[in-house]
């Protein structure tokens, strides 16, 4: 083979690597531009997003805080479904002051408001008591009544005196408790 | 030295030489080609795989981010319902008027001539009714007494928390020699 065909054989060939190369070249710097592309636009998103670990962080905490919140005021406020222990609670504290009652009458519970977004039906269970007392041993009653560590309202009082025995007052009261109940689909 | 080939010789000598020039030049030039492809090859490899990782690390980072952002969503929506959930149970629980409190102040401030005959109290119309009778013991005027009472009832503990206080039907009526004052008091918890 003469050396000028040679030559154009590796002329050819010089060609050819360098295509080659060309092409792996251009298709590799294609791919890493295209990385860093990407990586700008991701890096970009993320900016969008701010100090999210910290905000979902506080805004568990504060979630966390409020369930507490809300469970500790449910605990106070609402009562069994049972009037007796309402009862039994009332009648605790009564013969602790010694007191008797004339009557205690538990009235159908009512459904008094509804909230449908919450899922809950908030009921009323009320309960008429009459007793025969001076003013002193209602205040002390009441004010067990008051600081049970559960809620009830005082919805009526009425004192009247009178009688033989003019310390000694006809009292009627009537007091609620309040009852949870979730709402039937 | 002195060249004795013929002219021909020297051309066909001459010609070979670049030739042999030539082919080691593209030699040369397909080797350096050849590193260089190599070396950038290899670099871009390099770089392409540090890229693949920051890449991969950031996308895992946008997913958490994503989800963290429909978690604080969610969270914001659940926080508003704990919110407007809490509301509602405390302005069941909240006390207008704590009783026991209202009677031992109401005791306090009752003078001796005075005693009451009837005490109400309905959440539903919002007020205490207040029935009592006043007696003249030491000559005092009746009436006087009674609007001092009224109006200094204002200043007390026992009237925190309502917003008026009516004062109405007023009789005078004797008994066993005794000048009593019948009347009626309406504290209103509302306006």
């Amino acid at each position: 083979m003469e050396r000028r065909t040679g030559n154009i054989i590796l002329l050819v060939f010089f060609i050819g690597i360098f295509c080659v190369s060309g092409y792996f070249l251009h298709s590799k710097i294609k791919k890493v531009r295209k990385i860093r592309e990407d990586i700008k636009k991701i890096k970009k998103e993320l900016a969008g997003f701010g100090n999210y670990r910290e905000k979902l962080k506080s805004l568990e905490d504060e979630v966390s805080c409020w369930k507490d919140r809300v469970e500790g005021e449910k605990e106070y406020l609402f009562w069994k479904d049972d009037i007796s222990l309402f009862v039994k609670e009332i009648t605790k504290i009564a013969k602790i002051l010694s007191i008797e009652f004339f009557s205690i009458d538990s009235h159908p519970s009512k459904k008094i408001t509804a909230f449908s977004n919450l899922g809950i039906n908030i009921m009323r269970m009320p309960l008429s008591i009459s007793m025969r007392e001076n003013f002193s041993k209602l205040v002390k009653f009441l004010k067990r009544v008051e600081n049970l560590g559960k809620f009830v309202k005082i919805e009526r009082i009425e004192i009247e005196s009178g009688g033989e025995n003019i310390y000694h007052h006809r009292i009627k009261l009537m007091v609620s408790v309040f009852v949870l109940k979730k709402k039937e689909e | 030295m002195i060249n004795l080939l013929s002219s021909e010789i020297k051309q066909k000598v001459l010609k070979k030489r670049k030739e042999i020039l030539l082919t080691r030049i593209l030699f040369f030039l397909i080797v350096c080609v050849g590193i260089v492809a190599l070396v950038s090859y290899l670099l871009l490899n390099v770089w392409e795989d540090k890229g693949r990782k920051i890449l991969t690390k950031i996308v895992g980072d946008r997913e958490e981010a994503r989800r963290a952002a429909k978690r604080i969503d969610d969270l914001k929506s659940s926080l508003s319902h704990l919110e407007e959930e809490w509301k509602i149970y405390k302005n069941f629980s909240s006390r207008r008027v704590i009783w026991h409190e209202k009677l031992s102040q109401l005791q306090k401030i009752i003078p001796e001539e005075m005693w009451i005959r009837e005490f109400s109290f309905n959440i539903a119309r919002e007020e205490v009714s207040l029935k009592g009778s006043l007696i003249n013991l030491t000559n005092k005027n009746l009436t006087y007494f009674l609007g001092e009472f009224v109006n200094n009832i204002k200043n007390t503990a026992f009237f925190k928390g309502f917003k008026k206080v009516i004062l109405s039907k007023v009789r005078r009526r004797n008994k066993e020699n005794f000048e009593i004052m019948d009347f009626n008091l309406d504290f209103i918890l509302r306006d």
